[in-house]
């Protein structure tokens, strides 16, 4: 029997080694289960960083974050509850209520759908003490901007929700994240968004947190984001825009010493907590369908016009430059320009049939002068083809006919045509610098942006150089480097001397020209008004629409401050509406004054309305 | 010859002593790891407070047994055998009903479940039954009386129903074994259960065609190279397996319930169901798995701390040792256990009353079964059957059963030279 007492032995060993051999197997060899226990029981969440705050070229600020608080609801956990008192808690209706909670149960039974949205603080205290009693609800809370502002919406841009488009390409996002749609907001979404945290927790069956994982040695804290200085004068906007009210157009300010915007007003526009807050996805597709005033444009960045009479003081540099012109170079001017067959250009510079030269042509904005320069530039050359290139080569120096990469998401590259376009436009290739006189005066083919001409006003400001427009003064306080290519120096290819001759005519506008009831008595301007010709297609017909009113001016003449440029459809003669707004903006930027109450006045009353609405009118 | 060294009541074999203390020990902590929450305010209303507790009248038990005449229980076996007897019945009818089982009694508070005791005493009646005079294993008779002794209880827990007790108490045919009864009778339950598995596992038909070319080639083989006929010997083994074959798919289909079929499925890799039946197994296997070499420690458990396992403080205590201290603290259960019923039969076979050896006996079978099937079901070898891990697992009525179990036949064993 001592045989029998052996094997008992010997089973109850090979079971305990069968034992052993599979533990073995799973607790030291196989790796599945550590990966299954890890997916089991740890739970990911993120922590969103305060996004940074943004401040104006003076250290106002201008955005900053606020905490509101959405009511959520997961179906599942609903258990029966005071209807009345969950209603007494908050400010929604029975049927609100109900449509969210069908709504909510449509969506998911298990995961948590939104009931009411962006309450304050104040306006969730109550419920947020009594939800104890609603098992089901809970209140989440959550940062959107605030703005200190009601000016710039155009700079500052908005924030929405990402799509599903953004959360594939940049895998920083999840669902429900927030990201800049526009503006600064856009362009600096990266520095402004900062860092997310991860907190790492154990979660039970019942996937609720038992505590953290690791004793939270894995996690990683949130980076809040960086702040923003801009270039823009808060002040100076908010009055841009006063001036603008009633109008439609933009208002372009630069620090020509620097390239920073120091305005950008565009009108109509709206207030930055427009699309912030509660209705914002309402009031978006509100302006969103406005095709009528569109303001949600930014016309000083996105609206191509024909930039009129300042471009006259481009043909002019490039004139001496070529070496077509100098001071001594005069054409008559009798009313006008004759060129082709029936060609007439009307001029109203007054000299009536007498000699004009360079300063006062430019004073006058006469497009004799000018035409003639421009065609002795084609000319110049063998054929028209390498002439208009030789022109266009020098025009995008000054930064026209392409992008000027501002820091900021929209743009347009404006029209600077070349040879190209015109042996496209004229298949025979037998055309003559003389079918394109009107670029010399700014009209014809030439389109520019508002930024484009504040650009090229601070590069004559410069006496031939430019930076590149920027919206950036620093990052966090000067810690991260902006981009370099605002630093560098875009030099135009004319040299110093040739712009002393065209800021003399520039002065001249405000003295004895076309500006000169917009002048200021202690402080001399240069300035150049444009009046650009702008035609519609109304049931086929081409009609002709009141003028754009165009002013490009900068000042103090000896030390230029500030480069305006001011763009305002269908105002008219530049010298009525442009040019006060211009002189304006230079004196309350420099002097921090109005020293022209009239013309405030008269800008302030001056509504364009009717113009407009009579132009949409005919167009409908 | 009279031996006159006077016994001390606490005269127990220590070593037994010692891993039996480590043994509970181990399953207080590992049940402290598994049910402990920061709210618990009463200590005694906790799990681990409660098995501490019982764990404590687990010594007033052993003095009790210290301090009780071996003859007493010697010669009042049969009597307890019947009380154990009257107490399945009773279950059966003043139980509580708890998910459609009549295991327990409710007194108070207080749960007692009769079959955890019943296994001592029915220890105790086999004792009885085989040292009678006259005895012999060897005779259908005895042996028929023997079986009869083991399945009637197996018959009354089955009516609870609880099938893993009554398959503890199949353990008993282990001490039958070592009385001497014949060894084929233990062959062929193997057979019929080999059989049994795998006709599941590869279908009837397969099964039977195989078994009969198995047939057909050993008589082949033995008829022209041993030149030996075993046709008729032969013949009865394959006449009993195809009826385990026939009988295997009637006992799957319409005796097992379903989700009992599921467990032994899943364990034949049949089917996977990760989230019904085979919830509680796959969890303990990524309990277990996590744990590594030494384990994650105590209460820092992601697996057992989550929850995600019912039961873990009762019968799937493994899976927190596991988890908590890895594969060093199952190895070292593994090893304390092995020790422990090895040490076991050592102690039985020295005992010089055949009595006291069939006691042993009894318990190493019955703690054998207890670990040996809750490890391999937990391990997902073996179906997914109610069997705690015995001195681990949570629970006062069956600490308390095995406390006596072990320390009667420690007694038994410490008066082993006295001739009584």
């Amino acid at each position: 029997m001592k045989q029998r007492a052996s094997l008992i032995g010997m089973i109850i060993i090979f079971i305990s080694l069968i034992i052993l051999g599979r533990l073995f197997y799973l607790q030291i060899i196989d790796k599945e289960y550590k990966d299954l226990a890890y997916k089991n029981a740890v739970k990911k969440e993120y922590v969103i960083p305060e996004r940074g705050f943004i401040y104006d070229r003076n250290g106002k600020l201008l955005v900053s974050n606020l905490s509101v608080y959405d009511v959520m609801v997961i179906p599942k956990m609903l258990k029966t509850f005071d209807t009345i008192e969950f209603l007494s808690y908050t400010n929604i209706t029975k049927e609100t209520l109900k449509k969210q909670l069908k709504k909510a149960k449509k969506y998911s039974w298990k995961l948590p759908s939104l009931v009411i949205s962006k309450r304050y603080k104040d306006e969730i205290a109550l419920l947020q003490e009594k939800i104890y009693k609603f098992p089901g609800f809970f209140i989440q809370r959550r940062a959107i901007r605030k703005y200190h502002t009601n000016h710039a919406a155009n700079v500052l841009g908005f924030i929405r929700e990402v799509n599903e488009k953004e959360i594939k390409k940049d895998p920083f996002y999840l669902q429900g994240d927030l990201i800049g749609k526009a503006g600064v907001e856009k362009s600096y979404e990266k520095e402004l968004r900062g860092k997310k945290g991860v907190k790492y927790f154990l979660t039970d069956k019942f996937n609720r947190k038992t505590g953290k994982y690791n004793h939270g040695k894995n996690d990683t804290l949130a980076k809040v984001g960086k702040d923003l200085r801009l270039t823009i004068d808060i002040d100076l906007q908010a009055f841009g825009d006063s001036l603008m009210k009633g109008k439609r157009g933009a208002i372009i300010a630069i620090e020509p010493s620097s390239g920073e915007i120091l305005a950008l007003v565009t009108a109509p526009t709206y207030t930055p907590s427009y699309l912030s807050g509660r209705n914002s996805s309402k009031n978006f597709n509100k302006l969103f369908r406005d095709k009528i005033n569109k303001p949600l444009l930014d016309r000083g960045l996105q609206g191509e016009y024909p930039p009129g009479s300042p471009f006259k003081l481009l043909n002019g540099l490039i004139g001496l430059q070529e070496g077509v012109i100098d001071l001594r170079t005069s054409y008559v001017c009798n009313h006008g320009f004759y060129y082709g067959r029936n060609g007439h250009m009307y001029c109203h510079c007054g000299a009536n049939g007498r000699k004009v030269k360079l300063p006062w042509a430019i004073t006058k904005s006469c497009n004799t002068y000018f035409s003639n320069t421009y065609l002795n530039i084609i000319n110049k050359y063998n054929t028209p083809q390498e002439g208009i290139d030789a022109w266009k080569n020098h025009l995008s120096k000054f930064g026209l006919g392409q992008y000027l990469h501002i820091d900021l998401p929209v743009g347009k590259k404006g029209l600077i045509p070349d040879s190209k376009f015109y042996d496209r436009y004229y298949p025979s290739h037998r055309w003559q610098a003389s079918y394109t006189t009107s670029n010399g005066i700014g009209q014809g083919e030439v389109l520019t942006t508002p930024i484009q001409l504040a650009n090229i006003t601070a590069a004559i400001a410069n006496k031939g150089f430019y930076y590149t427009p920027h919206i950036i003064k620093n990052i966090d306080e000067g810690k991260e480097t902006i981009n370099p290519l605002f630093k560098k120096k875009h030099s135009t290819d004319i040299e110093k001397k040739y712009y002393d001759y065209i800021i003399d005519g520039m002065a001249q506008v405000y003295k004895t020209g076309t500006a000169k009831y917009s002048r200021l008595k202690d402080m001399e301007l240069c300035g150049k008004t444009g009046t650009s010709e702008n035609k519609t297609r109304i049931n086929g017909k081409l009609v002709k629409l009141p003028d754009h009113s165009i002013f490009i001016a900068f000042g103090p003449k000896d030390n230029p401050k500030i480069a305006v440029a001011v763009f305002i459809e269908n105002g008219g003669f530049g010298a009525t509406i442009a040019a006060p707004i211009a002189t304006l903006m230079i004196d309350k930027y420099v002097n921090k004054r109005v020293s022209r109450p009239d013309l405030l006045n008269k800008m302030l009353h001056t509504d364009l309305r009717t113009v407009y609405q009579l132009k949409n009118y005919e167009k409908q | 010859m009279r031996n006159s060294r006077k016994v001390n009541i606490f005269d127990f074999d220590w070593l037994s002593t010692l891993i039996y203390t480590l043994l509970v020990l181990i399953g207080i902590v590992s049940i402290y790891s598994a049910t402990y929450s920061a709210q618990d305010a009463n200590v005694l209303q906790t799990y681990y407070g409660k098995q501490a507790l019982w764990f404590s009248f687990s010594f007033v038990l052993i003095l009790i047994v210290g301090l009780v005449n071996i003859r007493f229980i010697k010669n009042n076996a049969s009597l307890f055998y019947l009380i154990g007897i009257f107490l399945l019945i009773a279950v059966l009818v003043f139980g509580v009903n708890i998910n459609g089982n009549r295991s327990w009694f409710r007194i108070g508070n207080f749960g007692l479940q009769p079959a955890e005791f019943a296994k001592l005493t029915t220890i105790l009646g086999l004792a009885k039954l085989l040292t009678e005079p006259d005895f012999d294993l060897k005779k259908i008779k005895y042996i028929f009386q023997a079986g009869l002794l083991i399945l009637v209880p197996v018959l009354l827990v089955l009516m609870q129903p609880d099938l893993g007790s009554a398959i503890i108490f199949l353990s008993l045919f282990i001490v039958l074994y070592r009385e001497g009864m014949h060894a084929y009778f233990y062959l062929f339950s193997l057979l019929i259960a080999s059989l049994f598995i795998l006709t599941i596992y590869f279908g009837q038909n397969k099964l039977l065609i195989s078994v009969g070319l198995i047939f057909i080639l050993v008589n082949a083989a033995s008829y022209f190279i041993f030149k030996t006929k075993i046709f008729l010997k032969t013949g009865a083994i394959l006449f009993i397996s195809v009826l385990s074959i026939l009988a295997t798919s009637i006992v799957f289909n319409k005796v097992l319930k379903p989700h009992q079929r599921n467990r032994i499925e899943i364990v034949l890799n049949k089917k996977h169901d990760d989230k019904g039946t085979g919830y509680n197994l796959k969890q303990a296997l990524i309990a277990i798995g996590t744990g590594g070499l030494h384990g994650k420690g105590i209460l820092k458990g992601t697996q057992t701390q989550g929850d995600y396992i019912p039961e873990q403080h009762t019968d799937w205590i493994l899976s927190v040792i596991g988890e908590q201290w890895g594969f060093i603290g199952t190895m070292l259960v593994v090893l304390l256990y092995t020790f422990l019923l090895l040490r076991l039969i050592y102690l039985a076979e020295r005992q010089k009353q055949k009595f006291s050896r069939i006691l042993g006996y009894g318990v190493v079978s019955v703690l054998f079964f207890h670990y040996a099937l809750n490890m391999l079901m937990v391990l997902g070898l073996f179906p997914t059957i109610g069997i705690p891990l015995a001195f681990l697992s949570y629970g006062g009525s069956s600490l308390w059963a095995f406390t006596l179990m072990l320390f009667i036949f420690l007694k038994f064993d410490a008066h082993r030279i006295e001739d009584w």
